[in-house]
């Protein structure tokens, strides 16, 4: 039983995670950008955070390099429903230390397995 | 006599004047012709040396003739048509005309034929000059070849730009609809209820599908890079199509001279094979036909990496030639695009193609196609080969820091997963 922060401007595809890991036994808190995203942050102080990548207002990329400002070792992992064409975002996510990527729309057990995966490991 | 002289001290007097004409005329690099007009089919009594240098003819086998031995499979009959018409006529006619050498090799000219009639105005001679354009011609083709390649290309990234534009959507908005059902499935007591989300889930997963096919077309995932022997790849995708043809249909593939190293993604290598070898096997069909591959080093050098959108260097071509009916022009300008299919409903989905051009540009290498209508169709794949090639099969993957792991691809296809 964790707590994990989700990002993502898609607010079904938020209700959607909540719901699963809800489901797998976890407390999830929801934003649908990189500043309601951080203030939550700042408030709940997640075990885990999940963000999305194509964000209209910041990108996961920005959001992510936000986060680890103010945590370096928070377990963060980033979701993408593949990008549009230009420079490739997920390109630049190298030395942000991301502990997995997930693709969208992925099974269940797919995202319980990577959640799971990453909170068994200790924080880095 | 036509041309300007200067008249005044000096000037040279009428016989001198045709001695430094006659000598202009075997000087220049222009080829000259003279034509009987009043012997029958208007034979050539006189041909200049560049007349002989440029077509590679000697004079005893020019003088005598009509000049239309030097036309070929290459000569358009309209412009033949014309030229006729002017010399039957009596006229002066100007037109660009494809030739050939004696060695048979294409030679353009610039042909400008002019009557010459005497003092009671009847047609006597005509005189012809012959300017080779060849280079020019070649060079005008070369810039049309390119220009349709990159009208092409861009078409081709404009549809890319769509249709990520429409994957990215469409993965966020199957998201819901298949986890959520997911779920609902587990909760759910057997039954018809339960049969129904079932086919829900079933349909979601299969639209996943098509978006990642799409998605493989309009950027290529990343994936990973590293050398990888693009023979062994080859061989792969031979060992994995084999068993499914027909008795009637050859499948040829000859050992390869060399590993082939490649930088990049072995799934999708491997994909980009599979699809060409699909697409061979479904144009011979039942058979009896012959599917034969093709692997061979290509140093391009500027002229042949510009010609194929490429850089110079070292790269590996692979051709897939297959007997099948062939394609016409008008279908191999649309082959490439997503959807574009020419078999039924339920047999092609018309990805093949524009994931494999995707996969290859995202391997820095470039595809292309002969065909014609009966006489089989050639796909040529060129790849760039890795840099010295020191890193075998286990070198370096791409970026200094772990990338971490990679989930939830679907449909049992490659997995980036590199913990
Ligand atoms: C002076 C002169 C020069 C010619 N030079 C060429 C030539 O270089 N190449 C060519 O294909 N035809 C040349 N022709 C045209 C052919 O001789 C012929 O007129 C043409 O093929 C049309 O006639 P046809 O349909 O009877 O062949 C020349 C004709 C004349 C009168
Ligand atoms: N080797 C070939 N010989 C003749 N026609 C071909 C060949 N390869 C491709 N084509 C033509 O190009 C079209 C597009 O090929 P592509 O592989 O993109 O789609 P497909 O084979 O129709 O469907 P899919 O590959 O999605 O199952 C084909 O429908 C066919 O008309
Ligand atoms: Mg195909």
């Amino acid at each position: 039983m964790a707590r994990i922060l989700v990002i993502d401007d898609d607010e079904l595809v938020g209700r959607t995670i909540a719901r699963v890991l809800t489901r797998g036994g976890h407390e999830v808190v929801t934003a649908t950008g990189g500043a309601q995203g951080c203030a939550l942050f700042d408030a709940q102080r997640p075990d885990l955070v999940l963000s999305d990548l194509v964000m209209p207002e910041q990108s996961g990329v920005e959001v992510v390099r936000e986060l680890r400002r103010r945590d370096p070792d928070m377990r963060i992992a980033v979701l993408t429903g593949g990008e549009s064409f230009g420079v490739p975002l997920i390109d630049s996510l190298g030395p942000l230390k991301v502990g997995a990527i997930l693709r969208k729309p992925f099974e269940i057990a797919d995202l319980l397995g990577t959640v799971d995966a990453l909170l068994a490991a200790p924080a880095r | 006599m036509g041309g300007n002289w200067h008249e005044g001290a000096g000037a040279p007097d009428p016989a001198d004047r045709d001695r430094l004409l006659a000598r202009a005329v075997s000087a220049t690099t222009s080829g000259i012709l003279i034509t009987a007009a009043d012997l029958p089919d208007n034979p050539i009594i006189y041909a200049n040396d560049s007349f002989c240098r440029i077509t590679g003819y000697a004079p005893g086998e020019i003088l005598g003739r009509n000049c239309r031995f030097l036309q070929g499979p290459g000569t358009d009959p309209g412009t033949v048509a014309r030229i006729r018409a002017a010399v039957t006529e009596g006229r002066g006619v100007r037109e660009r005309i494809v030739n050939h050498r004696k060695d048979g090799s294409r030679l353009c000219f610039d042909l400008v034929i002019s009557p010459v009639h005497d003092a009671v105005g009847r047609l006597r001679f005509f005189v012809g000059v012959q300017n080779d354009v060849t280079r020019q011609v070649e060079a005008e083709e070369a810039l049309r070849a390119g220009e349709a390649r990159l009208r092409r290309a861009e078409r081709l990234e404009a549809l890319g730009r769509l249709t990520s534009g429409v994957a990215h959507e469409f993965n966020n908005a199957l998201t819901p609809i298949l986890s959520l059902t997911e779920l609902a499935v587990r909760d759910v007591p057997p039954g018809e209820l339960r049969e129904d989300l079932e086919v829900v889930l079933r349909a979601a997963r299969a639209a996943r599908g098509v978006v990642q096919r799409l998605l493989a077309f309009s950027r290529p995932e990343p994936g990973e890079m590293r050398a990888v022997p693009f023979a062994e790849v080859v061989a792969d995708a031979t060992r994995l199509l084999r068993p499914g043809l027909p008795e009637g249909v050859r499948l040829s593939c000859p050992e390869p001279a060399g590993e082939f190293p490649v930088l990049g993604d072995r799934g999708q290598l491997l994909q980009l094979v599979i699809n060409l070898l699909g697409n061979a096997r479904d144009a011979v069909g039942p058979g009896p036909g012959a599917i034969t591959l093709d692997l061979a080093p290509a140093e391009l050098d500027g002229l042949g990496a510009e010609a194929l959108g490429l850089r110079p260097g070292r790269h590996v071509r692979l051709d897939v030639a297959d007997t099948g009916p062939g394609m016409d022009a008008a279908t191999q300008e649309h082959i490439f695009e997503p959807f574009f299919t020419t078999k039924g409903p339920g047999e092609g989905t018309g990805l093949g193609l524009s994931v494999a051009h995707g996969l290859v540009t995202g391997h820095k290498g470039a595809i292309a196609v002969r065909s014609a209508p009966g006489k089989g169709t050639v796909f040529t794949v060129h790849l760039p080969l890795a840099a010295g090639a020191t890193d075998g099969p286990e070198g370096q993957s791409r970026g200094e820091e772990p990338r971490g792991k990679e989930t939830g691809t679907a449909d049992g296809a490659h997995s980036g997963d590199r913990r």
